[in-house]
C-alpha cells in the first residue's frame, strides 16, 4: 500500500500557496503572517514526519544512557529515589528492546525515565555534595547530543544563530550515547 | 494524597486545569511579589475556562466606548479602529478618539493592548499602568491613558495608552528576526543611537522612585537575596506551571541558582526586556522616541537588564565578523565600561554571570514551557506563532547548556 501522506501533504501546501494566498485580503496583515507560518509548519512536518520514530528512541536512548551513568552516585539520595530510578530504566530497555513497541509507548517510557531523572537531581540536592555534583555534571555533560540533535531537528524553521555548526538531522539522531 | 505528592508525581496534562490544592502548594513553595503572585494564580484559575475567542475590531471599539462612558464626562467618537500587528502575547488595536479632556477638545491616537485568554507572559496590566503613569516626564514612554486590569470593558484584561512616533527597526536595507531580536540597524544609524541606549539604560536603573505611585510594586531588601530569589521563583513558577515535560537540565540549572543567589547591593527600576526591537527612533534625527514594553519591569537587580541585553540571540556581528554588538549597537568590550561611567553603578561579573544563566532558564521556561502550553489550549490569537516558538527550544538549551558547563 502506497502511504500518500507526503502527498496530502504536498497538496496541501500547495493549495495554501496557489490558492488560498492570492485570495486574501491584501490589508489582512495577521491573516498573511498566519498562512504563511501554517505553509512553514506543513512543510516542517513533511522534512521530519518520517523521523519522528527515530527521533522518540534516540531520546530514550541517551536519557537512559544519562540514568545508568548517575545510577552508582544516585546511591546516595534516598532509597525511593533510586528505586524509581531502576523502575525507570528497566521500562525504557524494555520498550527499547521490543521492536513492536509504539511510538508512544517509547514516548512513555522516555518520560518516565526523564522523570525519575527530575526527583534524583531534586533529591540529590540536600545529599552528599559530591554525589550531587557527580549527578549534575554527568546531566550537563549528556545534554550536548540531545541538545545538537533538537537543533539539526528544528533547523529547517531558521531560529539557529550558528547553523553551519549543526549537523544533518540523521548524523545527529545517530550520535552514540 | 497530600500535596507534596500531587507535585511530586503529577500528569503534566492535569495543568490543563489545575486542581486548587497544587495552586496553592505552587504558591508555597515558590513566593515571589504579591502581584506577579496575582497574576500566575488568575492564570491557572482561569486555565480550565474556554479557549481564545476571537474579538473583532468592532467589538473591541464597542468596548472602548463602553469604557469612555463610564470614566470620561463629555462627547466623544472612536474612528479609524485598525490591527497592529507583532509580537506574540498581546492583541493590539489602533483608534483614534476625539474626546474632551477638562473641557477643552483633544485627539489622540490611541492602542488597546489586550490580553489573550492567556498569554505565555502572564504579566500584570496595572503594574504596568502605574508604571508608565510613574514615567510620564522622566523617560520616554507612552502616556497611560486607560487600564481595565478585571476585564470590566473589555473582553480580557487591556490598557490604553497614546502611541509613539517612530521605527522599531530600519525602514531600509537592514533587517530584524522575531520580535526585533537581532536588529541590524547598519555603521551609521548604530552610532547614533548607540549612545542613547546606554544613558538610557543607565538613567532606568538610576531613577529615584520613591516619590513614584507604585503600589503593586514590591522593593526587595537591599543585602539580602530576596530579589533573585522573587526573580528565580517566578522563573520556576512558570516552568512547573506551564511545561509538558521533564528537561533534567533545567533541574541542574534550578539547584544551582538556588544555591547561589546574589545579593542585592542598589534598587535599580529594571526594564525586563531592554534591547532592540523595544524602542522606537525617528530615522531622520536618529532620536530615541521612546521605549516600550515594561510588562516584564520590575524593582531589582541591574544585572538582570545587564544580562538580558547582551544576550547572543539579542546582538551580531558588525561588518568586521570580529566585533560582537550588543543588541547590534555597542561594542560587547565597550558596553560594561560605558555603562558603568554613564550610571555610576558597578558591574559585577558574578552577578552577571547569575542572571545570565537565569535568563536562559526563563528562556527555556517560556519556549518549551509556556508557549507550548498556551498554544496547546488554543489560548491566543497567535497559537500557530506560539507553537513555531517550539523551534527555539534547541537553541535556547545550549546557552543554558554552554552557561552551566562554565559555572559548574
Amino acid at each position: 500500500m502506497i502511504d500518500a501522506t507526503d502527498t496530502t501533504l504536498r497538496a496541501s501546501i500547495k493549495a495554501l500557496r496557489e490558492v488560498v494566498a492570492p485570495a486574501l485580503d491584501p490589508d489582512a496583515a495577521q491573516a498573511s503572517e498566519q498562512l504563511a507560518l501554517v505553509v512553514d509548519a506543513l512543510d516542517f512536518l513533511r522534512a521530519r514526519v518520517a523521523l519522528l520514530e527515530e527521533r522518540e528512541r534516540f531520546l530514550l536512548e541517551h536519557d537512559l544512557a544519562l540514568a545508568r551513568a548517575v545510577r552508582a552516585p544516585a546511591a546516595a539520595c534516598t532509597p525511593a529515589c533510586a528505586a524509581a530510578l531502576d523502575d525507570a530504566i528497566a521500562r525504557g530497555e524494555d520498550a527499547l528492546q521490543r521492536a513492536a513497541a509504539r511510538r508512544a509507548e517509547v514516548a512513555e517510557a522516555g518520560a518516565a525515565v526523564a522523570a525519575a531523572l527530575r526527583e534524583l537531581i531534586r533529591d540529590a540536592a540536600t545529599a552528599d555534595p559530591a554525589a550531587r555534583d557527580a549527578i549534575e555534571r554527568e546531566t550537563v555533560r549528556a545534554a550536548r547530543a540531545t541538545i545538537t540533535a533538537d537543533r539539526a531537528w528544528y533547523l529547517p524553521l531558521g531560529f539557529d544563530p550558528d547553523p553551519g555548526s549543526v549537523p544533518p538531522i540523521e548524523a545527529a539522531l545517530a550520535a552514540p550515547e | 494524597m497530600g500535596v507534596m505528592d500531587i507535585t511530586r508525581g503529577w500528569d503534566f496534562a492535569s495543568l490543563d486545569d489545575p486542581p486548587p490544592e497544587l495552586i496553592e502548594e505552587l504558591r508555597r513553595r515558590y513566593p515571589v511579589e504579591r502581584e506577579t503572585d496575582r497574576q500566575l494564580v488568575r492564570k491557572l484559575r482561569r486555565r480550565g475556562g474556554a479557549p481564545y475567542a476571537p474579538v473583532s475590531l468592532q467589538e473591541l471599539s464597542d468596548a472602548v466606548a463602553r469604557m469612555l462612558e463610564d470614566t470620561i464626562d463629555g462627547p466623544f467618537s472612536v474612528s479609524d479602529a485598525r490591527w497592529f500587528t507583532g509580537g506574540a502575547s498581546k492583541v493590539q488595536m489602533g483608534f483614534v478618539l476625539e474626546w474632551e479632556d477638562g473641557g477643552r477638545p483633544r485627539t489622540d491616537r490611541l492602542m488597546v493592548r489586550m490580553d489573550p485568554a492567556e498569554s505565555h507572559n502572564a504579566t500584570s496590566k496595572l503594574r504596568e499602568f502605574e508604571l508608565l503613569r510613574a514615567l510620564d516626564g522622566r523617560l520616554p514612554v507612552p502616556e497611560a491613558f486607560w487600564v481595565d486590569d478585571d476585564a470590566r470593558w473589555f473582553p480580557y484584561p487591556a490598557l490604553v495608552y497614546a502611541l509613539i512616533d517612530g521605527v522599531a527597526k530600519p525602514s531600509r536595507g537592514v533587517g530584524a528576526n522575531v520580535a526585533g531580536l537581532g536588529t541590524n540597524f547598519g555603521p551609521g544609524l548604530r552610532e547614533r543611537l548607540a549612545p542613547q541606549y546606554l544613558e538610557y539604560l543607565a538613567r532606568i536603573h538610576t531613577l529615584d522612585l520613591r516619590d513614584a505611585s507604585l503600589p503593586s510594586f514590591d522593593v526587595p531588601a537591599v543585602g539580602t537575596t530576596q530579589s533573585a530569589l522573587w526573580e528565580l521563583n517566578r522563573a520556576r513558577r512558570l516552568w512547573e506551571e506551564d511545561r509538558g515535560v521533564d528537561v533534567p537540565l533545567m533541574e541542574v540549572a534550578a539547584g544551582w541558582l538556588e544555591r547561589t543567589l546574589p545579593t542585592l547591593d542598589h534598587v535599580s527600576l529594571v526594564h525586563g526586556d531592554y534591547r532592540s526591537g523595544n524602542f522606537l527612533f525617528d530615522e531622520g534625527s536618529a532620536r530615541i522616541t521612546g521605549w516600550l514594553d515594561w510588562e516584564r519591569a520590575h524593582l531589582g537587580d541591574r544585572h538582570r537588564d545587564l544580562a538580558w541585553s547582551t544576550q547572543p540571540v539579542c546582538g551580531h556581528y558588525a561588518e568586521d565578523g570580529r566585533t560582537y554588538l550588543v543588541c547590534g549597537l555597542v561594542p560587547l568590550d565597550e558596553f560594561y565600561d560605558r555603562y558603568s561611567e554613564l550610571s555610576g553603578l558597578e558591574v559585577d561579573p558574578e552577578r552577571l554571570r547569575w542572571y545570565r544563566v537565569l535568563n536562559a532558564y526563563s528562556m527555556v521556561a517560556s519556549t518549551v514551557g509556556s508557549a507550548w502550553r498556551v498554544a496547546r489550549l488554543g489560548k491566543t490569537h497567535q497559537d500557530i506563532l506560539l507553537a513555531r516558538v517550539e523551534g527555539m527550544r534547541g537553541v535556547v538549551l545550549e546557552e543554558l547548556r554552554t552557561l552551566l558547563e562554565d559555572v559548574r
